[in-house]
């Protein structure tokens, strides 16, 4: 019964403290991905550019082409926690003890490293985009920014919303780890609550079930959103434009 | 026949991981008197600290356990991993004060317990190298008397045990210099150390407002940083920091001071300045009764 009575205790004095450690974390995490996956997209529009013919062009591209892969592996090959830690107190030395704000040093962070992750994945969608798309569109007089823009990157985003969903996920709990600069997410405010109620149990129990509830109903929210993309299982193929019996329905389960 | 081999292997490493499950005897703690009574016990101590060291150097036969912080110690010593762990001895007044269940060994540096400095086990401000503080707040720490220290640590007991409750005497510290104009004073703490600097969520008992949280500062640490800095003629910022990020953010520049519980060692001070101790203590092993 004490045990109850602790976590509803915790429930009852910090619900202040969580819920806001709870916005912090979902802002973080949100802003992060958004700006991770524009980066991710970007990087590899930037980088399936076609090799230009004149030389000087293509020396830039080269060297821009090598300034993201450095920025890839640096980031993904790195703890997002060392990087934060490098980060912040890279600035504060740097400008005389001024510190980043916390909220957009994390959103900082969190979205460079998402950014990082992203251009991998947005790469591999483009690469699973069929060669004669491409073909096809650069035949129609398109240049490489139209292609990508109207038939390349509406594909690629269908096909990596389980990634880009898959890293929301991830980014949620990974946000946690910005408790070493102060960012007063979840984790954070959890940290402060053990050490008011000198119950570690308890409060991570009560923590930890807030963190499945995020990412649980986030997963959840995006697999509808992957559902409504996908289309409608009934559909009708139309054989012949004069033979109205040419036409294939295709009826949902069969 | 590879596919058979395997699943033994695997029943063989699950066997292995339940084997550790097993109970621990635990020491009997109680007929403690000094340091070579610990023969075969396991204690703990925080890392980073001089209590670690103090326990790896000056014991012997005991199983040596180290855990990041505070809270995480005392949770292990409640669920029975360990026997007993070090801590300075007012942060044994606070907990005992809330985990009626626990007590401690009052071991006296350099007598039966372990042998330690000043710099080991007293706690000092640290201001940025060749800081002018230093000397001031030297001369403002003189004037404290020995009782008084004492009186302000019994009563950041008595409040750490109800932090919203007000206390029914009046503050043992208490400057009568109301004039702020010399600037701010940026001081940081864990605010996670009772008694010297703990986190609360009301300003009951002159409890400072931590920079950038909802939550309020007080403790022995507290109490001294707000009479420093009145004394200097300043308003005081307390920043809540984590340990490790103290003495960077003092270099960074980021704050002015750290008064943190934290002792001048010697490796610490070739980072930091430190000021003359404002407290000094014993180190003593809390365990479970």
């Amino acid at each position: 019964m004490n045990f109850f009575n602790n976590i509803s205790n915790i429930l009852d004095k910090y619900t202040g403290l969580l819920l806001k450690g709870l916005g912090y974390t979902m802002l973080i995490a949100l802003v992060g991905t958004v700006i991770g996956l524009i980066i991710g997209l970007c990087t590899g529009i930037i980088r399936t550019i076609p090799t230009s013919k004149n030389k000087a062009v293509s020396i830039i591209q080269r060297c821009v082409n090598a300034l993201i892969s450095v920025y890839v592996e640096v980031f993904r090959g790195t703890p997002m926690m060392v990087q934060a830690m490098v980060i912040y107190w890279g600035f504060a030395f740097a400008n005389g003890g001024n510190t980043l704000p916390l909220i957009p040093a994390g959103i900082f962070i969190v979205s460079i490293n998402t950014g990082a992750y992203m251009t991998e994945i947005v790469r591999g969608g483009i690469i699973s985009i069929d060669k004669g798309q491409f073909e096809a569109a650069y035949s129609c007089g398109m240049n490489h920014f139209q292609v990508m823009l109207y038939v390349i990157i509406p594909q690629v985003m269908k096909n990596i919303l389980p990634s880009v969903s898959n890293e929301f996920v991830i980014n949620i709990k990974d946000t946690s780890v910005l408790n070493v600069i102060g960012v007063m997410e979840l984790f954070y405010q959890a940290t402060k609550i053990q050490t008011m109620t000198y119950q570690i149990f308890e409060t991570y129990l009560v923590v930890c079930v807030i963190y499945f509830i995020m990412t649980f109903s986030i997963t959840r929210l995006l697999r509808l959103v992957e559902k409504k993309l996908s289309g409608s299982n009934s559909y009708t193929i139309c054989g012949s434009q004069s033979d109205p019996n040419a036409e294939i329905r295709v009826k949902e389960g069969q | 026949m590879k596919r058979i081999f395997a699943l033994i292997l695997a029943v063989a490493l699950m066997l292995c991981t339940f084997t550790s499950c097993g109970g621990r005897d635990q020491f009997d703690m109680s007929e403690v008197n000094s340091l070579s009574d610990l023969d075969g016990a396991v204690i703990a101590a925080q890392t980073g600290t001089f209590h670690l060291d103090a326990l790896t150097a000056q014991t012997e036969g005991v199983d040596v356990k180290e855990y990041p912080d505070f809270t995480q110690l005392l949770t292990a010593l409640n669920s029975g991993a360990i026997d007993g762990y070090v801590a300075e001895e007012p942060t044994a007044y606070a907990v005992i004060a809330q985990n009626p269940g626990l007590s401690y060994v009052a071991l006296k540096n350099n007598d039966t317990g372990f042998t330690a400095t000043d710099a080991d086990t007293g706690i000092a401000v640290a201001f940025k190298t060749g800081s002018a503080y230093v000397a001031t707040v030297n001369e403002i720490l003189a004037g404290i008397s020995t009782e008084t220290r004492e009186k302000l640590m019994q009563q950041a007991v008595t409040m750490n045990a109800n932090p919203d409750e007000a206390l029914t005497e009046a503050l043992a510290l208490v400057s009568s210099n109301t004039n702020t104009s010399n600037g701010t004073l940026k001081i940081a703490m864990e605010c996670a150390y009772a008694p010297f600097n703990w986190s609360q969520t009301t300003d009951a008992n002159g409890a400072v407002k931590i920079q950038g949280s909802d939550l309020y500062a007080n403790g022995y640490d507290v109490q001294i940083a707000k009479y420093i800095a009145a004394e200097m003629g300043m308003s005081l910022e307390i920043y809540s920091a984590k340990w490790e990020a103290l003495i960077t953010g003092v270099q960074a520049g980021t704050y002015d001071g750290i008064i943190a519980g934290m002792s001048p060692t010697e490796e610490r001070e070739a980072e930091v300045d430190f000021t003359d101790c404002y407290y000094n203590s014993n180190l003593v092993i809390i365990y479970k009764k």
